[in-house]
C-alpha cells in the first residue's frame, strides 16, 4: 500500500524545483541559497514529522519581503519579484503540509516558470512547462485523494491507474495548448513592454574598431543570427552590418558622411535572406555583402550600402534581405575622395614609408592594389586571437614586429596603408561565414565569426571588397566542420523562435486571413464511385479491425478460455452444446487433451492468480492441437 | 482560474509569448480537467440491495452497488448519496461492481423505491464537485412500525409459547407422565423398560410441541387509529411466530392462514405494508 501523503509530499518537491530551477541564473544569491536551504530542512523535518508553525513563518516572511522589497526601483522589478517568489515558495516548502499549502506551492511554482519567461527565451522553457504541467496535473489529482481523506492508502496497482489517468490530462490539453496559443487575443503595442528584457549579449561586431585595445579576443559561440537562404559559395559568405568610414583619434568609427548616390553592386547572383537576428543592442540590419534591399523591419538605408534599424534590435524580430553576391559597389564618381583619406592621429614611420612608396606617381590603382597585397604575403603575417599587439603603436608592431593579429589588425592596417598610398579606403564590419544548417536550410552565424574587411575605391568600378585577413598564414574558417548535434539542437532552437517567440499579431492575422480563404476555397475532389469502392477496400479491413479489437474478451485468460471453447464445441458438439462447468465438460469428454487443459487453467482460476507465461503457452498449443486434429 | 486570468492579463500586457504558451496550458488543462469530471461520474449504473425486513422508522442498512459500464476509464472518488446518506467508493474500475453500505430510514410502511441516487466527485481537482441524479430501480416493502403489544396473547411467557404446551398432549414434546396402557395408544409410546417391572404395560404421556395456532383480527387489535393496530400487529406476529406459534391473519375482506415459518410471517407483514393502500 502506498500512502496519499507521502506521494503528494514528493510530488510537491518536484514541483517546487520546477519552478525554482528556470529561475535560478537569474536570481539574487540570498533567494538562490535560501531555497535549497530550506527545501532540505523542509524535508528533514518532514521526514520526522515536524513542521515550523504559522507563528514562526508568518513574521519570518513579513521580514524577508520587507528586506527584499526594499531594493525594489523601476530597473530591477523583476529581479525582486522572481527573489519573492522564490523565497515564498521556500517557506512554504517549511510549512505544514496541508491542501491549502500544497495549492500555495503549486501557484508559486507556476508564477516562478511564467516570471522566468521573462528571462529567458530558449526551447528550454518548452521542457519545463510540460513537466510542470504533467506534475501539477497529477498534483492535483492526489490532492483530491488527499483532501478526501488525508489518511488515505492505495494498492500500487491503484495507485498506476490514478497516476495513468492523471498523466494522460496534460497530453490530451497538448491539442488545445496549441489551438489556444495561436488564437488567443494578442495586442499591437504591449503596455508592460519593459518587463522584457533583451535577453541576447551585444554582438561582438562593433561600433569602433581599434586594434591593439586588448591582447586577446573572446572566441564567443554565441547566435548572432541565422538566415533562410539557399547555399553561397564560402568565398561569399561576407555578412555586411556596417562602414567604418573615419576615425576618431586612431579608431576606426564611423562619420556621418556627405551624400554619394550609390548605382548598387556589379552585376551578379541575387540572393533573397530571410534573417533572424538574436536580440543585441545594435540597429544595424546583417545581410549578404552586397546588400540592396531590406524589408520586414523600419530602417534607414546609406549610400555604402548600409542599412539602420530605427531602434535597436532588442526584440526578436526578423526581417528579408535582398543581395547581390557582388565584389563592388558602383558609385558615380570619386567626388568624396579627400573625406576617404584622412589618416588617424597617429601613424607609424615604418607605415608611412610604406605608404610613400606606393603613392609615387605613375602607379595605377590596381597596380597598386596588387603591390601591396604582396607586402602583406610578404611579411608572413598570422591570424591570431590571442597574444596580439598592444602598446602605443599596436599596427607598426602587427606589420612589423609581432606579425601576429586578427582581422582588426590586417583590415585597419591595409586600409590605411591604402590610404597613405593615396587610394580611398574603408572598413566593413559584420560576419564572415558561417554553417549551412541542411535540416532548416539556414545559415547559422555566431559572434566568433566577426568580422572586419576593406572596401578600396577603384576608378571605373567603385568600392571594390578585399579582405587582407585571406593573406595571412594559416587563415582559415575557425568553425570548419559543425557537429551534426549541434545543429539539430540549434535547429530546434531556430524554429521554436520562428514559431513561437516571435508569433505575434501581424501573423495571427494572416494566419486567420489565409485560414478564412482556404475555406472559401476548398473543394472536394469529384468522387468516382470507382474510387470511392477502392477507398472503402481499405477503409472496411480497418474498421473490422478496430470492431475486433475492441470487442475482444479483455484479458489473455478470458481470450484463451474462449478460444478453447470455441474448438472444443466444433470438436465434440454434442456434448459442449449443453451448459455445463470447464470440470464437468472434461470430466463428460474424457479427453487427456481436454482434462489438461481444464486443469491448469483450473488451477490459476480457482488460485486466484493470472496465468503465468508457460502456463498460456501450455493452454495455447492444446487448442491449436484442438483446432487441428478434427475428428 | 484567479491564477490563469493573472497569467492572462500579464501575456496580454507583455506580449510574451511564452506567457501565452502558460496561459494555454492552463486553459487547456481546466478544459480536460472538466470532461475528465464529466466523464467520471458518467456510464455508471446504480442498484440498491434492501434487507428483506425493513420497517418503516426504524434506521436500516442498504447496500448500494455501482458498477462503472465504460469501456477503459476508472472512475475515481465516486460518493453516492440516498436522500443525504453517502456511501464512498475510491476506485471503480470498468465492469467490476462494487457494494457500499448506507444508512437509512423509510418514513412510512408501503411498497416504497428509493430516491434517486445523487452521485457525486470532486475528481479530479477538488476545485469543485461535480453532481449527477440517477434513478434507482426496484420497489420494496417497507412493513409497519412494530409497537409493542400490552396485550399477552396466552399468558405465561410468549416467546417459547410454553404455557400452552404443559397442557397439550402430543407426541414430541417432553415426558408429561406415564399411566396404564388401555389399548388405544400408539405402540411406539410403550415404555418397555418398566412394562417389564410391572404386570401391565406402562404407557409414556408426552407434550405436544406444537402449539394452538393464533388468528389476529387486525380490527379487533387495540389502537387508535388503523396505523396503531398495524403497528401491533406487526410486534405480535413477529414475537408468536418467532416464539414457533402459527400466525394466522384476518384482514377486512380475507383470511391468511396460520403458519409459523420465516416466509409466512413476511408474508404477513407484507400484507401490513400495504394494507388500505391499494
Amino acid at each position: 500500500m502506498v500512502r496519499i501523503k507521502s506521494v503528494l509530499s514528493a510530488l510537491s518537491v518536484l514541483v517546487a524545483l520546477i519552478g525554482y530551477l528556470p529561475l535560478e541564473p537569474y536570481l539574487d544569491p540570498f533567494a538562490r541559497w535560501f531555497f535549497p536551504a530550506a527545501l532540505v530542512f523542509g524535508l528533514i523535518e518532514h521526514r520526522r514529522g515536524r513542521f515550523l508553525s504559522g507563528r514562526i513563518l508568518t513574521p519570518v516572511s513579513i521580514l524577508l519581503f520587507l528586506y527584499l522589497a526594499a531594493s525594489f526601483s523601476r530597473e530591477n522589478m523583476l529581479l525582486v519579484t522572481a527573489d519573492l517568489l522564490v523565497v515564498f515558495l521556500a517557506i512554504r516548502m517549511l510549512s505544514e503540509r496541508s491542501g491549502r499549502n500544497y495549492l500555495q506551492v503549486f501557484a508559486l511554482s507556476l508564477f516562478c516558470l511564467a516570471a522566468s519567461s521573462l528571462y529567458n527565451l530558449t526551447a528550454l522553457f518548452l521542457v519545463y512547462l510540460l513537466t510542470l504541467l504533467l506534475l501539477l496535473a497529477v498534483s492535483l489529482v492526489i490532492l483530491t485523494f488527499h483532501s478526501h481523506d488525508a489518511e488515505i492508502a492505495l494498492t500500487r496497482a491503484e495507485l498506476k491507474k490514478v497516476l495513468t489517468v492523471s498523466g494522460l490530462m496534460p497530453v490530451a490539453a497538448l491539442p488545445i495548448l496549441l489551438f489556444l496559443f495561436v488564437f488567443l487575443p494578442r495586442t499591437q503595442y504591449p503596455l508592460w513592454d519593459f518587463l522584457n528584457r533583451a535577453g541576447g549579449s551585444s554582438t561582438g561586431f562593433s561600433e569602433t574598431v581599434s586594434p591593439g585595445a586588448a591582447a586577446s579576443v573572446s572566441e564567443l559561440k554565441s547566435v548572432v543570427f541565422r538566415a533562410i537562404c539557399h547555399r553561397v559559395p564560402e568565398s561569399r559568405l561576407y555578412w555586411r552590418g556596417i562602414v567604418l568610414n573615419g576615425f576618431r583619434e586612431n579608431a576606426w568609427v564611423r562619420l556621418p558622411e556627405a551624400p554619394e548616390k550609390s548605382l548598387g553592386p556589379e552585376q551578379g547572383e541575387s540572393v533573397r535572406q530571410e534573417i533572424y537576428p538574436e536580440p543585441s543592442g545594435t540597429p544595424y540590419l546583417l545581410a549578404l555583402n552586397l546588400p540592396r534591399q531590406v524589408s520586414g523591419v523600419r530602417h534607414e538605408e546609406s549610400d555604402d550600402a548600409v542599412f539602420k534599424a530605427q531602434h535597436p534590435l532588442e526584440k526578436r524580430t526578423r526581417y528579408e534581405a535582398l543581395s547581390t553576391l557582388s565584389d563592388a559597389l558602383r558609385v558615380p564618381g570619386g567626388g568624396k575622395r579627400d573625406f576617404y583619406l584622412r589618416l588617424p592621429r597617429t601613424v607609424s614611420p615604418r607605415m608611412r614609408a610604406e605608404g610613400r612608396e606606393l603613392a609615387r606617381p605613375g602607379l595605377a590603382t590596381g597596380e597598386k592594389l596588387r603591390l601591396l597585397e604582396r607586402f602583406f604575403r610578404a611579411q608572413r603575417l598570422a591570424y591570431a586571437t590571442s597574444d596580439l599587439p598592444v602598446g602605443s603603436d599596436p599596427l607598426d608592431s602587427f606589420l612589423f614586429a609581432k606579425k601576429r593579429g586578427n582581422c582588426e589588425f590586417f583590415a585597419s592596417s591595409y586600409a590605411i596603408l591604402l590610404r597613405l598610398a593615396g587610394v580611398p579606403a574603408r572598413l566593413v564590419g559584420g560576419y564572415r561565414g558561417g554553417n549551412y544548417n541542411d535540416l532548416g536550410g539556414y545559415y547559422l552565424v555566431t559572434e566568433d565569426m566577426a568580422h572586419v574587411w576593406v572596401e578600396a575605391y577603384v576608378e571605373g568600378r567603385g568600392w571594390l571588397t578585399v579582405d587582407p585577413s585571406a593573406w595571412s598564414v594559416g587563415f582559415s574558417r575557425r568553425d570548419g566542420v559543425a557537429k551534426k548535434l549541434r545543429m539539430y539542437l540549434d535547429a530546434v532552437g531556430f524554429y521554436w523562435n520562428k514559431a513561437v517567440i516571435t508569433y505575434d499579431l501581424e501573423k495571427q492575422i494572416a494566419l486567420i486571413r489565409s485560414a478564412g480563404s482556404k475555406a472559401r476555397d476548398l473543394r472536394f475532389p469529384a468522387l468516382s464511385a470507382r474510387r470511392l469502392a477502392l477507398f472503402s477496400l481499405w477503409l472496411l479491413p480497418l474498421a473490422a479491425g478496430v470492431a475486433l479489437f475492441l470487442k475482444r474478451p479483455g484479458t489473455r485468460e478470458e481470450r484463451v478460455l474462449k478460444s478453447f471453447l470455441r474448438a472444443a464445441g466444433r470438436r465434440f458438439p454434442s456434448v459442449c452444446a449443453e451448459p455445463c462447468g470447464l470440470y464437468e465438460m472434461a470430466e463428460r469428454i474424457a479427453d487427456p487433451q481436454l482434462r489438461e487443459f481444464v486443469a491448469v487453467y483450473g488451477a490459476a482460476l480457482y488460485g486466484d492468480r493470472r496465468l503465468q507465461d508457460a502456463e498460456l503457452a501450455k493452454l495455447k498449443a492444446i487448442v491449436r492441437a484442438l483446432q487441428q486434429h478434427r475428428p | 482560474m484567479a491564477i490563469t486570468l493573472l497569467l492572462g492579463v500579464a501575456a496580454v500586457n507583455t506580449g510574451n509569448n511564452l506567457l501565452f504558451l502558460v496561459v494555454s496550458a492552463m486553459l487547456g488543462f481546466m478544459a480536460v480537467s472538466g470532461l475528465l469530471g464529466w466523464l467520471n461520474i458518467r456510464g455508471l449504473s446504480v442498484s440498491v440491495l434492501c434487507p428483506d425486513e425493513v420497517y418503516a422508522g426504524v434506521q436500516t442498512l442498504l447496500s448500494i452497488r455501482i458498477e462503472n459500464r465504460k469501456k477503459l476509464l476508472p472512475s475515481f472518488l465516486i460518493t453516492a448519496s440516498l436522500s443525504g446518506n453517502p456511501a464512498s467508493f475510491i476506485l471503480l474500475d470498468p465492469g467490476r461492481p462494487e457494494t457500499g453500505t448506507l444508512l437509512f430510514v423509510f418514513a412510512g410502511r408501503g411498497l416504497h423505491g428509493v430516491p434517486v441516487a445523487l452521485i457525486s466527485s470532486p475528481f479530479p481537482v477538488n476545485f469543485f464537485v461535480r453532481h449527477i441524479r440517477m434513478p434507482v430501480s426496484g420497489l420494496f416493502p417497507v412493513f409497519p412500525a412494530p409497537r409493542p403489544s400490552a396485550q399477552p396473547v396466552a399468558g405465561g411467557k410468549p416467546d417459547a409459547g410454553s404455557a400452552l404446551s404443559q397442557r397439550a398432549a402430543g407426541y414430541d414434546g417432553e415426558l408429561a407422565k406415564i399411566s396404564d396402557y388401555r389399548g388405544g395408544e400408539s405402540l411406539k409410546l410403550i415404555h418397555w423398560r418398566l412394562s417389564a417391572k410391572h404386570e401391565d404395560f406402562k404407557v409414556k404421556h408426552l407434550t405436544a410441541n406444537a402449539c394452538d395456532p393464533v388468528l389476529l383480527e387486525l380490527d379487533r387489535l387495540p389502537g387508535r387509529d388503523l396505523e396503531e393496530r398495524l403497528s401491533h400487529c406487526t410486534f405480535l406476529i413477529n414475537r408468536l411466530v418467532r416464539g414457533g406459534r402459527p400466525v394466522g391473519l384476518q384482514l377486512a375482506h380475507r383470511v391468511i392462514a396460520p403458519a409459523s415459518t420465516r416466509v409466512h410471517r413476511l408474508k404477513l407483514l407484507g400484507e401490513l405494508a400495504v394494507y388500505g393502500q391499494d
